[in-house]
């Protein structure tokens, strides 16, 4: 998704400013930009590369410490909250865009340590983290967010615009309001929630998964791990299931207007519309719930390639 | 977040576990410091519905909502509703009456939408739709407890959206697209209620109804994180 801030930077934009400098190995990225677009990359220098293309009448601050390294652009929110403070809590380094009066829009490009715990927001801007190995949290109004990488707590909420989330590892969390969602090859535990949307889960090697939709399909296509959980549930959508022939799983099925269609050999009772019915695969040791009230239900055999 | 346990911390609290589950569960509790919160909510409104007098209502506004909702329980007997009998497993032992369950019902949601909201943004809820499921009443259909209990929620939302959208400093894009989304929520309690009242013996149909009820709130709570992101930028 371009946001409308975001095309009006690149109308604007017109100043480079790139520094490099060194961060503790406990350092957390407190990254906020108003609009534009922010980008993450990794590598294994202990250090932090910041490029931002901005404005000629803005500037960035930077004020290093060992513990956060805390970037912001505080001028859009008007003259008479320029905030030119720089935030001391513990040591931390502080990257601002000063530019009173007007809100800034910045393009961050940085290039941070692989295991640099994040935390980015911002009303309007696009985000991509690209081989992160760290705690990853990412909080957007209207923009469309990718991570790839991650691992421990990994969220990524978005008001407006889709979430995208690869390989990650630990409790993954994306919440969405308007706005789809794709987690591929996640593992751990994954919650996924928006209300206008698709929910897609490939790849999955997740023990518990969670997936709610309020008007969208819910994909799932991967392995169902020992033991693990998996509830899918939407209102006004489909709900597709590719798991493989050797699936161990109790499933409980329920929807209310659409069809039920199953690869494997499962036969629902008749008049089952509104009401949930169980089947078991194999030694039933997995437990999924699969629900849709107006939708279509499809347990298909997923075909590795 | 919701995980694989919270399904058996009713049941737990209900002393209705194996030992085996038990041993299980109380493992996990030790070490998740969310299902402990809700394991103390569970019994604080056990505890409370015992002492609860059960004072009928001044204006007797059930009588219009059963006469809307009942089905002969009978319709589907050749369908074997698991989902059902797993909720009548999970029930309380403590006998409630449909005023009791509704009032407990009623309280977990005030008290879950009212504790995000206080708690802010950074907070988890308590799981309060599928806590209102969990407590179906023993006498009654599933539909009864959801209904009533949906009267008492709905006054809770409609003031944390009046909150939300009237006074909060969302800007009007962001505002107008949760106010769309709310709107589509509704859309699926409306439809999912009536599909209740059409079946108030389905288990399905009251946790799909508590589980949009649940979706609402957790429109607002993402929604109040919008704002707080828009404020912390």
């Amino acid at each position: 998704m371009a946001t409308l801030p975001a095309v009006l930077a690149a109308l604007a934009l017109a100043q480079q400013t790139d520094t490099t400098f060194a961060v503790s190995a406990e350092a957390r990225l407190d990254l906020g930009n108003y609009a534009g677009e922010v980008v993450i990359r990794t590598w294994e220098r202990q250090a932090v590369r910041l490029r931002a293309t901005h404005s000629s009448r803005d500037r960035i601050a930077i004020a290093p410490s060992m513990s956060v390294v805390r970037v912001r652009a505080e001028s859009w929110r008007g003259s008479s909250e320029r905030d030119m403070d720089v935030d001391t809590e513990g040591s931390r380094v502080a990257v601002r865009v000063e530019r009173p009066g007007r809100p800034s829009i910045v393009n961050f490009d940085l290039t941070v340590p692989a295991r640099m715990a994040l935390d980015l927001s911002g009303p309007y801007t696009d985000v991509r983290v690209e081989g992160a190995e760290g705690e990853v949290t990412v909080k957007v109004n209207e923009g469309d967010v990718t991570v790839r990488g991650g691992a421990g707590n990994v969220s990524a909420q978005s008001v407006e615009g889709d979430l995208r989330l690869e390989n990650t590892r630990g409790r993954v969390r994306a919440v969405g309001i308007d706005g789809s969602i794709w987690i591929l090859g996640a593992s751990g535990e994954v919650f996924a929630e928006t209300t206008d949307g698709s929910i897609t889960l490939e790849r999955m090697n997740a023990t518990t998964v969670e997936a709610s939709s309020v008007d969208g399909d819910i994909v799932y296509a991967g392995p169902i791990e020992v033991g693990g959980w998996y509830s899918l549930v939407t209102h006004d959508g489909d709900v597709r299931l590719f798991i493989p022939e050797d699936t161990s799983a109790r499933i409980t099925v329920a929807r209310y207007e659409g069809e039920f269609v199953s690869d494997f050999p499962v036969t629902l009772p008749p008049r089952s519309q509104g009401r949930r019915a169980t089947f078991t695969l194999g030694a039933g040791s997995a437990r999924i719930e699969v629900e849709t009230f107006e939708g279509d239900i499809e347990i298909r055999r997923l075909r590795t390639r | 977040m919701t995980d694989r346990w919270t399904p058996y911390l009713s049941p737990y609290v209900d002393g209705e576990m194996d030992a085996g589950e038990l041993g299980l569960l109380e493992a996990h509790l030790e070490t998740c410091a969310e299902c402990r919160v809700t394991v103390r909510q569970l019994r604080g409104v056990l505890e409370w519905a015992q002492t609860y007098p059960g004072t009928p209502p001044a204006r007797d506004g059930w009588r219009g909502i059963a006469a809307a909702i009942r089905e002969p329980a009978s319709a589907e007997a050749e369908v074997v509703d698991l989902g059902a009998a797993r909720t009548r497993r999970r029930r309380p032992t403590l006998g409630f009456t449909v005023p009791r369950a509704v009032a407990a019902a009623a309280l977990l949601l005030l008290a879950g939408a009212a504790g995000w909201w206080l708690r802010g943004a950074g907070q988890e809820p308590m799981p309060a739709a599928s806590a209102m499921a969990e407590l179906a009443p023993a006498g009654g259909s599933h539909a009864e407890a959801a209904l009533l209990a949906a009267q008492k929620y709905s006054t809770a939302v409609a003031e944390l959206e009046r909150a939300l959208l009237v006074e909060s400093r969302l800007d009007t894009s962001t505002a107008r697209v949760i106010r769309d989304k709310l709107g589509a929520i509704d859309r699926a309690i409306t439809e999912a209620r009536q599909a209740l009242a059409a079946d108030p013996e389905s288990a399905y149909l009251a946790e799909h109804y508590a589980h949009m009820m649940g979706r609402k709130l957790a429109l607002l709570r993402n929604a109040s994180r919008a704002e707080e992101t828009r404020v912390r930028s």
